[in-house]
């Protein structure tokens, strides 16, 4: 139990440590994309897209709960991000400017949309991942049901704070640059969002 | 995982996968226009927003011109039949300005009424 447990905490420090050089080196790369880009160099933003689309789609899959308006919205933020590549300030991170438009865009998407509501079958979903030894990539349609089960009580900033923090693994202050929210705000929404979804897993016999 | 926070820990940092990714990217490339929109200098904008000033101030100059001679017009149309036939333009202007009126006469107003009235 305790080798277990010793291989998981040296599992995620090194996780951790692969995201932090992992993003080291993109900052880099992308700045010179991004430079080419704003010259209108339509091949250095393919790279771009190429090197950036998961991460856009990962977080609208995870608002929206929907694969083909998580496409669309992929794809508006893209065109977003061309129309003004001019206008980005060099000085910020690109990867937060990207979290700050598609987080922008699944806002819209949800405004007009009536309220998600989890089916009886996403249940059954969430038990058998919670149920597996170990973590397994979850295929875009148990995403889909993950989320519809967790945000079915949510407002949608509180959906989208807890998106980017919990499940995208963003900082207090990289959650606050991407959603223009205050710290005040990012944390409420947070505790917020935590405690409905806590709850709405109690029910379900998790503790 | 019984627990909750062991549930959501794990689902952190994990990104779906896009199936056709090659094609959504192709997609997204077709839909671009051919440059990006480029933002223009600042002292242009400047120059930009001084002349839109500038033209709506004359806009409102004009406006407030043909306002004021328009009601010259109507309350000095006794005036110009005053004016004796013959009378110089210089002489019609000086007599305006003697009396002190408190409607402005413009020098067009003037010139236009004793060309009517000869």
């Amino acid at each position: 139990m305790t080798f277990i447990h010793f291989s998981r905490i040296t599992n995620e420090s090194k996780s951790i440590n692969n995201r932090t050089s992992i993003k080291k080196t993109m900052t880099q790369t992308d700045n010179i994309l991004i430079s080419r880009c704003q010259t209108g160099d339509k091949d250095a933003f393919r790279q771009l897209v190429e090197r950036c689309q998961r991460m856009v789609f990962s977080v609208a899959l995870k608002m929206l709960a929907d694969e083909d308006e998580a496409k669309d919205v992929m794809q508006e933020t893209f065109l977003r991000v061309w129309l003004n590549i001019s206008k980005y300030d060099s000085r910020r991170s690109f990867t937060t400017w990207l979290y700050a438009i598609v987080s922008r865009l699944c806002l819209d998407h949800l405004k007009g949309r009536a309220r998600i509501i989890a089916l009886p079958e996403d249940e059954a979903v969430l038990r058998h991942y919670a149920s597996a030894d170990g973590q397994h990539d979850l295929e875009n349609r148990e995403w889909v049901a993950i989320v519809r089960l967790l945000a079915e009580k949510l407002s949608p900033k509180q959906r989208l704070v807890f998106t980017l923090s919990q499940l995208e693994g963003l900082s207090s202050q990289e959650v606050e640059e991407a959603t223009g929210f205050t710290a005040k705000q990012v944390k409420s929404n947070l505790y917020a969002a935590r405690q409905t979804i806590r709850e709405r897993l109690m029910k379900m016999g998790y503790e | 995982m019984n627990k909750i926070d062991d549930i959501l820990n794990s689902l952190q940092g994990q990104q779906p996968a896009i199936d056709d990714s090659k094609a959504l990217t192709d997609s997204i490339m077709v839909n671009l226009p051919e440059r990006p929109m480029e933002r223009p200098s600042r002292v242009w904008m400047a120059v930009r927003a001084i002349s839109a000033l500038a033209a709506a101030w004359l806009v409102g100059l004009f406006i407030y011109q043909q306002i004021t001679d328009e009601r010259a017009l109507q309350g000095s149309t006794s005036y110009a039949a005053e004016l004796p036939q013959g009378t110089a333009l210089k002489d019609a202007y000086l007599r305006s300005m003697q009396r002190g009126r408190q409607q402005t006469l413009s020098y067009t107003f003037v010139k236009k009424h004793i060309n009517e009235n000869h």
